[in-house]
């Protein structure tokens, strides 16, 4: 199980270059960018990258075997920043990693991460992804997986103004066993735009997986747009799969009896929306819950 | 408290209530009955402000005309309406919804939030006077409620929100006598000398327990008779079409 204490280590990036850092000695850190978590300890990490203008750079995260951590990362991004991220994720046999992202960037910002992952035997990979800030964000995954390995991803996307949120993933499943679940939901307002883009495969020969992929739409206003392609391609027979995507508004009946117990129609659908998106935000990293209930009680006041 | 006067209502294109009057004053029960579709529900919906009205005449509340104000308003003056088929909220926690709308009703009379030692004793007090499952207050709004169970959560949402004006529609409609009782007793418990109470009935139990000053007959979008509790008898015992020769 993930721990809930207070998050005690940290790397804080400014431009891509540690600026502050505080580490057990089990975790390295190298130039290149690669941060190698070495023993099975119990550790919640705190990453932090502000990078001010154009940039790119690279983070690669390994976890050796048995080990298991819970990473809250926060990308921030200055004004007409233009940043280009690319992540690797190693996880070694039965290596459990919690992770959650969250893009924190000024509303002119333009932000692309690209993702890799591979998951050994019996791995397995929490992620959470936030997007509410920045002009255009960008965030494609793609996944490999190993025998009995387990990945969960959740996205949320909260658009407003003329906002575009494009959530891609590619999961490969290539050995038995193993399980994927792409689950995200999307808030749209004003003349925002959301892309969900799923594609999971499940090869040939391969017995027992599970995949699933769910897009859940709320859109708030008529300019918003969402296009959702949850896509999967299966070459087995033996298998659990479903895919599905939702596009829907506010529920006016819901709307109307809230009102009719004193809620005002501002608050009325404030209330819905945090319903709607509240499943996702019910992570088992509290510190990373709070951080993230913070952050969108901030964007409710603007 | 409640004063209507030459009320048409229009709902889903549909002229419902044409030219009713009606007075109700503090203290005072009124039981409204008529045939299905005859516009019992409509009023309610036209009095508490409902977005599918389209209300015209005179409709005044405590001296204040009502037509200007939307259902969030009406309720902050003291206007409750319990829904015939309440809907289902997914996500949105019953005590979380009750204490929202309590604090947003305090806070548009100017005053402060309640206290949540004092909300949750209020509450505590409320379901077990209901004999409410502690358990849906946990659960969504409505959601995988019996239909006694929407029923009562309507009266405890009354009995918290203690309002001025409390219009029930269908209370009774597939309640067992217990549950009948429970409600009964959660109306008369919160019913006082300022405030009005209007039932929607199809049946004299309800009324047996909560008992009317005056009785409404409706048909064709208006109050055709009127009378005491010997009217509601009246009708359970010779029908619509005998009484109203």
């Amino acid at each position: 199980m993930y721990s809930n204490k207070q998050v005690s280590y940290y790397i804080y990036f400014e431009d891509f270059k540690v600026i502050k850092l505080n580490l057990p000695k089990s975790v390295s850190y190298e130039s290149s960018g690669c941060l190698v978590f070495q023993e099975n300890i119990d550790l919640n990490i705190y990453i932090r990258y502000t990078p001010t203008n154009a940039s790119m750079d690279k983070l690669e995260i390994v976890l050796k075997k048995d080990v298991d951590v819970n990473i809250y990362m926060e990308y921030t991004g200055a004004r007409f920043s233009y940043i280009i991220n690319l992540s690797k994720f190693d996880l070694y046999k039965n290596a459990k990693l919690n992770i959650s992202q969250v893009y924190k960037l000024d509303s002119s910002a333009v932000y692309s991460s690209s993702s890799y992952v591979n998951l050994q035997e019996k791995a397995s990979l929490k992620m959470f992804k936030l997007f509410f800030s920045g002009l255009q964000v960008q965030s494609s995954s793609k996944v490999a997986l190993a025998y009995d390995s387990d990945i969960n991803i959740k996205a949320l996307l909260l658009s407003k103004l003329s906002q575009k949120y494009i959530f891609s993933c590619e999961v490969l499943h290539n050995e038995d066993k193993s399980r994927s679940r792409v689950y995200s939901k999307q808030v749209l307002k004003d003349d925002s735009t959301c892309v969900f883009d799923a594609r999971t495969t499940v090869q040939k020969d391969t017995k027992h997986c599970e995949a699933y992929q769910a897009s859940h739409a709320l859109v708030l206003d008529e300019g918003a747009h969402i296009f959702a392609k949850p896509h999967l391609e299966i070459y087995t027979d033996e298998l659990k799969a479903s895919h599905g995507s939702t596009v829907g508004e506010l529920d006016v009946d819901a709307i109307a009896y809230l009102n009719s117990r004193g809620i005002s129609e501002k608050n009325a659908k404030g209330i819905l929306v945090n319903a709607f998106i509240n499943e996702l935000l019910d992570l088992d990293y509290e510190e990373a819950k709070k951080s993230l209930l913070r952050l969108l009680g901030q964007t409710d006041e603007e | 408290m409640l004063s209507i006067k030459n009320m048409s209502v229009v709902i889903a294109d549909k002229k419902v209530i044409d030219g009713l009057d009606l007075e109700v004053k503090a203290g005072e029960v009124h039981a409204i009955m008529g045939l299905n579709g005859c516009g019992k529900s409509t009023l309610l919906k036209a009095i508490a402000g409902s977005y599918e009205t389209s209300v015209k005449g005179k409709l005044e509340f405590l001296n204040q005309d009502m037509l200007e104000l939307d259902s969030s308003a009406r309720a902050v003056l003291g206007v409750f309406m319990s829904f015939q088929n309440p809907v289902e909220i997914p996500g949105v926690n019953t005590t979380y919804f009750l204490k929202s709308a309590i604090n947003e009703l305090r806070l548009a009379r100017g005053q402060e939030p309640v206290i949540s030692p004092e909300f949750m004793k209020d509450l505590k007090e409320n379901i077990e006077f209901l004999g409410i499952n502690k358990d849906i207050l946990k659960r969504a709004i409505n959601v995988g409620f019996s239909g006694g169970e929407k029923k009562k959560s309507e009266i405890l949402q009354m009995m918290m929100l203690k309002p001025k004006l409390m219009m029930l529609d269908e209370i009774d409609s597939g309640l067992d006598i217990d549950a009948l009782k429970s409600v009964a007793n959660g109306i008369n418990k919160i019913r006082d000398k300022d405030s009005a109470v209007i039932l929607v009935t199809h049946y004299n139990r309800l009324l047996e327990y909560v008992k009317p000053d005056k009785v409404h007959i409706l048909q064709d979008g208006k109050i055709i008779k009127s009378g005491d509790f010997s009217l509601a008898k009246d009708l359970e015992d010779k029908g619509y079409e005998d009484v109203l020769k």
